[in-house]
């Protein structure tokens, strides 16, 4: 994987801060938060965010709940299938230090190791305002053109990968697309 | 000789410019106009434009092959092909004898573009969003043809400017009460060709992950916006041009495509979306026997009221 350069301007970062969308990939339980704040109440589409079913159109993972070993596989190619520039948000107590599954043998306790993680938010369950407030903090960083966690993660793929492989295996990459070859066809 | 060529070039350019910024302003109404009907604040109007220069700033695009990149620049061109056929606000660019047939098939060639750039994906949910596509535009041919049919009968010329011509006067000569039947029938019909709500069968966001779209981001994705909003304005244009007196002059051209595209966000917002096989009977049964009959009245009374 090749360092890729980024065009920075003003008006580039602008409208990148200004139409974050959301690939809705919910873990967990957090995920129940997500529909009262893009609804009347909360509304976060005013900000351009708006959630796309498509992996390969949005810019924001959220990770609303806990993760274990099996979840987190998935979460590793979602985010790898993303295109750069992407963000992710860590949502919720479990994500940043497991939460009340803190004793559990799987359940990923730092998150941080596998993927870069750009916005934590505490709390179990963050209301619609903390996640609100998650939200805007990210645009104000897209803005600065300081939510680098994708560029973190392809400076410092070799870490990120010794880390992926002590949890899962060597080659499980290979695994995992070997399970979805049944539905590729090409 | 040579200053009347530039001009026309620099018309056609900046003609073609505007539209796809008020493509893309539509898209921004759509937008809004959906958020204040479910109690929303919503999105600003520019924020589709946004959304383009954010997708076009992306980095790292993957392809998958020529047909997947060509995809987008088939429905961009057709698009636009189609936007320099309508006469609006006196100018005439590509207009000629039969145009209102040319316009009726480039209306259709947006949605195939993609749909031929998706096949290509080999995504399983292209593959479904591609059928369903298909299929429904199988279904809306047989009453586009008739009502295509029935207003050429009405007016009895296939010139778009004949047709604007054929209407001045009254009110009542516009197409909406001359054959209010082909009027009707288009404009169902054009809710299909759009791809919205309740026809958004191929690419259902909630079931097959936007079908046709699913492995398209970055710079395929502006494109298709592009070309969806262009789709838009130039199905608004159309309907004014034919069924509502032309667009003459710059307020009648923004007050009635406006109107028609509010139509078109009300309606999309009121009904759910039918499965393929309940929008292919109703295609089948009652557009087409709207478009038969509004054939026969164009036949029958001629142009007369």
């Amino acid at each position: 994987m090749g360092f890729q350069v980024l065009e920075t301007s003003k008006l580039l970062n602008y409208a990148r801060a200004r139409s974050l969308w959301i690939v809705t990939f919910c873990t967990g339980c957090g995920g129940v938060e997500l529909p009262p704040t893009a609804t009347a109440r909360f509304d976060f589409e005013r900000f351009g965010i708006i959630s796309t079913p498509s992996i390969r159109q949005a810019d924001l993972l959220l990770i609303t709940g806990y993760v274990t070993p099996k979840t987190l596989k998935r979460i590793i190619i979602v985010y790898e299938m993303m295109r750069n520039p992407k963000y992710i948000i860590a949502h919720g107590s479990c994500p940043v230090n497991a939460g009340i599954y803190w004793d559990s043998y799987n359940t990923v306790k730092k998150l941080d190791l596998y993927i870069p993680v750009d916005v934590w938010i505490a709390g179990c369950m963050p209301r619609p305002e903390a996640i609100l407030r998650a939200l805007v903090k990210l645009m104000k960083m897209v803005k600065e053109g300081k939510a680098l966690g994708w560029k973190r993660y392809l400076e410092n793929f070799e870490f990120y990968r010794k880390k992926q492989d002590r949890l899962f295996g060597k080659d499980w990459r290979k695994r995992e697309i070997e399970k979805l070859r049944f539905y590729i066809h090409d | 000789m040579t200053l009347d060529v530039i001009v026309e070039i620099l018309a056609t350019v900046g003609m073609v410019f505007l539209l796809l910024i008020l493509g893309l302003i539509f898209m921004g109404i759509a937008r809004k106009v959906s958020a204040r009907i479910h109690r929303r604040i919503g999105p600003p109007l520019y924020q589709p434009i946004l959304d383009v220069i954010k997708l076009w700033s992306k980095i790292d695009p993957s392809s998958h092959g020529l047909t997947f990149d060509l995809g987008p620049l088939i429905a961009l061109g057709g698009a636009i092909t189609a936007a320099l056929l309508l006469p609006i606000m006196g100018l005439k660019l590509l207009s000629f004898s039969g145009d209102f047939i040319v316009l009726m098939y480039l209306m259709e060639l947006p949605a195939l573009g993609i749909m031929l750039g998706a096949a290509a994906s080999g995504n399983p949910f292209s593959a479904v969003g591609v059928y369903r596509g298909l299929i429904l535009f199988t279904g809306a041919q047989l009453p586009y043809a008739l009502a295509v049919m029935a207003v050429a009968a009405e007016y009895k010329t296939l010139s778009l400017t004949e047709i604007v011509a054929l209407q001045q006067g009254s009110i009542l000569n516009w197409g909406l009460f001359r054959n209010p039947f082909a009027a009707l029938v288009i404009a169902i019909i054009g809710l299909a060709l759009l791809d919205v709500q309740p026809f958004d069968i191929p690419s259902a966001p909630a079931e097959i992950s936007m079908g046709p779209m699913v492995e398209y981001g970055g710079k395929h994705l502006a494109l298709m916006l592009t070309a969806h909003g262009l789709e838009f304005v130039v199905f608004a244009t159309m309907y004014s041009i034919v069924f509502l007196g032309g667009v003459g002059d710059p307020i009648s051209f923004i007050v009635k495509t406006v109107f028609v595209a509010l139509l078109a966000i009300f309606i999309m917002n009121v009904y759910p979306r039918w499965r393929i096989e309940q929008a292919f009977s109703y295609l089948w049964k009652y557009p087409a026997a709207l478009a038969l009959l509004g054939l026969v009245k164009a036949v029958m009374l001629g142009g007369a009221m």
